[in-house]
């Protein structure tokens, strides 16, 4: 037996190996192919040095590229010199047209919120010096503009119109030091008037003494002088100075509006839900 | 037992490599697997090849999606007919190596093709999947028999393996 195994150890062996493939094969008919021990294991061992062999090839080639082969690197870099220099200012415009494109969707928000009828204007120059504060429109009497419109955003109020011309309009801001106009505490319902103040600030400079404020009120349009409809933001109060004598405190206000940061604005022709109908305004031709 | 170990660097060498040389050179990817038991087959002769063209082909199985078992089974098959080549007709020439290797290798994955089909476990053969495997496999497998096979010999005059001196 010995022997016969000895003298036919080679064909025994190969007729062995060929019913295991055969086995393993057949095995895999049905439930395709196996994951194994074997498989495992040679991946197992080869893995380190596949990874290996790949970071030394890879580095050399990063070493060739970034620090050997570096024949065009200058004329590129010019090239990508400026062509940075026109991305920037690609990029540039195209934040221009991103944040107008979010003020105009604000605006336009607001245009569909807000019932009163108006018109939109852009600004296109303002005046600030030791007296006036004042915004030049795009927008005069050709738009339906006129003398006293108020003047808004969907932040708040921002002025009157001053003065106008059939293609300009001049806004006198909230904040001129010749503005005055009456408004209404929020939350107490008290009336008052607000003023702006030759260093530009918004203020009511009489306000009886033992009224009730406080720091974060909030202060709206009265509607009261036909101008500003009822009920627009105007600003909060930011400071009280109330001194140990005297009938009156003064009151600082924040507007509600940045008015150093305006570009379009909403000039209010008809206040439709508002019986106080803002000075000289007329009703639109239905 | 330097030939074991002869073989078995270059079995490990060949399953590092076979993966990463197409990702490396784009998509040329000689079968490292094959060629050497093709050249260990030529070179050794001996009855020991048949085993080890089996586990060169199960080695080649780990990094193949056919049936496990599949490329093992072929070299084994076909190692029969390339050893009685290596005993009948090959003179150890480096120039008749890359056309005896190509064909090998044809005649290899045509049979691997055909087992594969016949277990369902492929689909149909088609002329670019032939113009591929030439261009992309057989070709650079051609192009490294002669020095692979160079190599071999100049491994074993160091290590003095002598397995190719002795008479069939």
């Amino acid at each position: 037996m010995f022997n016969f195994l000895k003298q036919y150890r080679f064909r025994i062996s190969i007729s062995l190996l060929l019913i295991a493939f055969f086995l393993v094969l057949v095995g895999q008919l049905e439930k395709g192919r196996m994951q194994n021990w074997f498989v495992t294991t040679i991946s197992t061992l080869v893995y380190p040095f596949q990874a290996g062999g790949d970071w030394v090839v890879n580095s050399s080639i990063e070493l060739w590229t970034h620090y050997i082969w570096l024949i065009d690197t200058a004329k590129d870099n010019e090239a990508l010199k400026k062509e940075l220099i026109r991305l920037q200012g690609e990029q540039a415009a195209m934040q221009e047209i991103q944040q107008a494109y979010r003020r105009m969707m604000s605006l336009l928000q607001f245009g569909n919120e807000n019932p009163d009828l108006k018109i939109f204007a852009q600004v296109i120059g303002e005046k600030k010096d030791a007296f006036s504060r004042l915004l030049i429109l795009n927008r005069g009497t050709q738009a339906g503009i006129h003398k006293n419109f108020a003047v808004v955003t969907p932040q708040g109020v921002v002025g009157k119109i001053q003065s106008v011309t059939p293609f300009q309009s001049v806004v006198q801001l909230i904040t001129d030091s010749r503005s005055h106009f009456p408004t209404l505490l929020q939350r107490t319902r008290l009336k008052s008037m607000v003023q702006g103040d030759l260093d530009g600030s918004l203020i009511i400079a009489n306000f009886p003494r033992r009224m009730s404020i406080k720091l974060g009120d909030k202060v709206i349009t009265s509607g009261l002088a036909g101008i500003f409809p009822k009920s627009l933001p105007l600003g909060i109060v930011s400071e009280i100075e109330k001194k140990d004598f005297g009938l009156f405190q003064k009151i600082t206000l924040t507007p509600a509006v940045n008015l150093d940061q305006l570009e379009e604005v909403a000039v209010i022709l008809y206040s439709k839900g508002n019986i106080h109908q803002p000075l000289f305004t007329t009703e639109p031709a239905r | 037992m330097n030939a074991l170990f002869l073989a078995g660097g270059y079995l490990f060498l060949a399953a590092w490599l076979e993966p990463s040389l197409a990702h490396w050179f784009w998509n040329l990817n000689p079968n490292l697997f094959f060629l050497g038991s093709f050249i260990f087959t030529l070179r050794w002769r001996g009855r020991e090849t048949h085993f080890l063209a089996a586990f060169f082909g199960l080695v080649a199985d780990c990094f193949s999606s056919l049936f496990f078992g599949l490329n093992g089974l072929i070299l084994l098959l076909w190692s029969f007919p390339f050893r009685w080549y290596a005993l009948k007709g090959f003179q150890g020439s480096a120039l008749a190596l890359p056309i005896a290797s190509g064909i090998a290798m044809l005649l290899v994955h045509l049979s691997l093709w055909a087992t594969a089909y016949a277990l369902n476990d492929t689909g149909a053969l088609s002329l670019s999947w032939l113009y591929h495997l030439t261009l992309w496999e057989i070709l650079p497998t051609m192009v490294c028999a002669a020095p692979l096979y160079l190599l071999l010999v100049q491994l074993e005059r160091r290590w003095r393996i002598r397995l190719f001196e002795r008479k069939f």
